[in-house]
């Protein structure tokens, strides 16, 4: 049995929207940009973004493929971009019904899961580079720490975020995994990474 | 999928076609043409600013779009940093090198006019190492091991070629510090925000040329970079076959099987001694190896001297030891001496005093072996490896300042 999923309509443009999965907290109309928050009662606009460009890019929105065997597709994505460049978060959903992040930063590749941790986590003015920081129950060796914005977003996400806010984040290594904490307005965000190997994402129709 | 993704772009600028390696890691690049400097993250491609043609040049042989062979892996100059670091006294200057190879993996190749080249790998040490900890002078613990920071500086970038993997800009800095235990060596840099780990290895002036295959264009200068490497592997397979003749010298005299021996003291009655004691009987051979004869005697006051002879087939004579009194006690002195007989068969060892018969008994121990290698033979000969070895590492030094000479035009080859 083929779950229905709703729709809805863009409160800009009017283009009817499909949301890909029960969990949309976040949609961006494909057609004008708008981005909208997703809720029980409705869509709350946030207002426009300038849609994300790509010099290269190793995924793209609605993009397929699969990952270590497991097919999925990309349901959305958010960019961070820090002073030195960006990175992408894009947020996938696999056949199987299960959802995961896949973070691209540099070329390299995080299949991700996120937690919060708003209790657990030091203040970030505490992070130094080369220090340990206690992040919940795991100790994280700090590698990078900075201030992003988020650029803005595409598709659809699993949460509520204000395209143009700003975040603290800081970067760690925990026994090889890979650790990025985000210091948000609604709270500390942790996403601890495996590294993935390109031979192991096969995505179709490469771009 | 494969990991290394070409593109090219036009130069918001210039108009000039520029080909990114990696595109899906590049962020910034730096036009051929005009040396605009142009950030990829952003829509249309902002300029951030021009660099120049012609200023900090690189001085050694490397340039961008070169193609070495590192670790059996193909790799590609696709950028390059000129660093500056001064004091109160002078300035100095490094280039590092971004090289990509064709499964997408990124290597730094640093290069210093003073210090030579280096392999840079980024590598997550087991254990935090902290800038506080990187004092020149003071050793930090990576993993098991205690390195010793031998110099710490902070960088400028003074000038960009080629592709970055972020948006490096002209007047960034960066603190640095380098490390080493022996043959390791480990580099570290970090501003406020970032801190990155390098494992490197010093990369010699052959072993780069052989790198880039830089003497295929300079025969040769080749041909004296491949013969200093064959006089390199000659000397040390000499110095090896010296250890080895060593260490034959000391296991040598435990090669070998005993012959015969007396069965504790045989006592010499004195009137017997000038006519000659035969002390034992013994079947000798010809061949590899030789004879060892040991013998201690009591020799009692008044006797001169004792020999030991050997007495052979067809009447063969020889004296193997003579044992010579010295002083006035009644003194145990031992001897040892070595030989090799002509022809196999069955000899007598007969013991005879010289002169007047002594006043007392005295009393012989005796023991024959045969060994199988003389130890000095194994010394000799490994001196002699050692030497030629020695000789051989040299000139192989002396074409390698040849190739190199003639590589790089100096005088004075």
């Amino acid at each position: 049995m083929a779950l229905e999923t709703p729709t809805l309509n863009c409160p800009s443009c009017g283009a009817s929207v499909a949301l890909k999965h029960r969990n949309v907290k976040l949609a961006v109309c494909e057609f004008c940009q708008q981005t909208m928050h997703v809720t029980r009662d409705g869509v709350d606009p946030t207002g426009k973004t300038a849609p994300l460009t790509d010099f290269a890019a190793v995924l793209a929105l609605n993009a397929r493929g699969k990952l270590k065997g497991r097919g999925f597709s990309t349901a959305g994505r958010l960019r961070f971009e820090y002073g030195a460049g960006y990175w992408d978060e894009w947020f996938l959903l696999f056949d199987d019904g299960t959802e995961a992040w896949l973070v691209e930063d540099e070329g390299d590749l995080l299949l991700a899961r996120k937690t919060h941790v708003s209790q657990d986590a030091p203040p970030f003015s505490s992070l130094r580079v080369g220090h340990y920081a206690t992040i919940g129950e795991t100790q994280v060796v700090v590698t990078e720490r900075g201030t992003a914005t988020i650029a803005g977003g595409e598709g659809q996400l699993p949460m509520q975020v204000r395209p143009g806010a700003t975040l603290e984040y800081a970067d760690g290594n925990a026994g090889g995994s890979v650790v990025m904490v985000e210091y948000a307005e609604d709270g500390v965000e942790v996403t601890v990474g495996e590294p993935v190997d390109y031979d192991d994402l096969d995505v179709e129709d490469e771009f | 999928m494969a990991k290394l993704r070409p593109k090219a772009l036009d130069c918001p600028s210039c108009g000039a076609s520029i080909e990114v390696r990696n595109a899906v890691r590049a962020k910034s690049v730096v036009c051929g043409t005009c040396t605009a400097q142009i950030d990829l993250t952003k829509p249309g491609f902002e300029i951030l600013g021009k660099l120049g043609a012609g200023r900090e040049p690189p001085t050694g042989p490397i340039r961008l779009g070169m193609h070495a062979n590192v670790g059996g892996k193909e790799h590609e100059v696709i950028g390059r940093l000129r660093l500056r670091e001064s004091d109160d006294e002078e300035t100095w200057f490094w280039d590092e090198w971004l090289m990509v190879s064709e499964d997408g993996s990124y290597r730094w190749l640093s290069e210093d006019p003073e210090k030579g080249w280096g392999i840079d790998e980024p590598f997550v040490p087991e254990t935090p190492v902290t800038p506080a900890d990187l004092v020149e002078g003071n050793r930090v613990r990576i993993g098991d091991k205690r390195v010793l920071v031998r110099e710490r500086g902070r960088g400028e970038i003074a000038h960009i070629e080629g592709e970055m993997t972020w948006r490096a800009r002209v007047g960034d800095r960066v603190d640095y510090a380098d490390a080493t235990l022996g043959l390791h060596g480990y580099a570290f840099e970090w501003t406020n925000d970032e801190f990155e780990s390098f494992t490197t290895r010093e990369v010699s002036r052959p072993e780069l040329w052989a790198m880039f295959g830089l003497g295929r264009s300079q025969p040769e200068a080749t041909a004296h970079h491949e013969r200093s490497q064959a006089l390199r592997r000659s000397a040390t397979v000499l110095f090896v076959a010296a250890l080895l003749a060593f260490g034959v010298a000391l296991v040598a005299p435990f090669l070998g099987s005993p012959v015969s021996r007396s069965d504790g003291g045989v006592s010499l009655k004195a009137a017997d001694v000038q006519h000659g004691i035969q002390l034992g009987e013994v079947q000798l051979e010809k061949g590899l190896g030789f004879y060892v004869f040991e013998a201690a005697a009591y020799m009692p006051r008044g006797m001169e001297s004792y020999d030991i002879e050997l007495e052979g087939p067809g009447s063969s004579k020889a004296t193997i030891v003579r044992f010579q009194h010295v002083g006035t006690s009644h003194d145990r002195e031992s001897a040892t001496e070595r030989f090799t007989v002509s022809e196999p068969g069955v000899y007598r060892i007969v013991l005879r005093g010289q002169e007047k018969t002594p006043a007392q008994d005295g009393q012989v121990e005796w023991r024959l072996h045969r060994r199988l290698l003389v130890p000095r033979w194994f010394v000799l000969a490994g001196i002699a490896l050692v030497v030629l070895s020695l000789w051989t590492f040299f000139q192989s030094r002396k074409e390698a300042m040849i190739a190199s000479s003639l590589y790089y035009g100096e005088e004075g080859a």
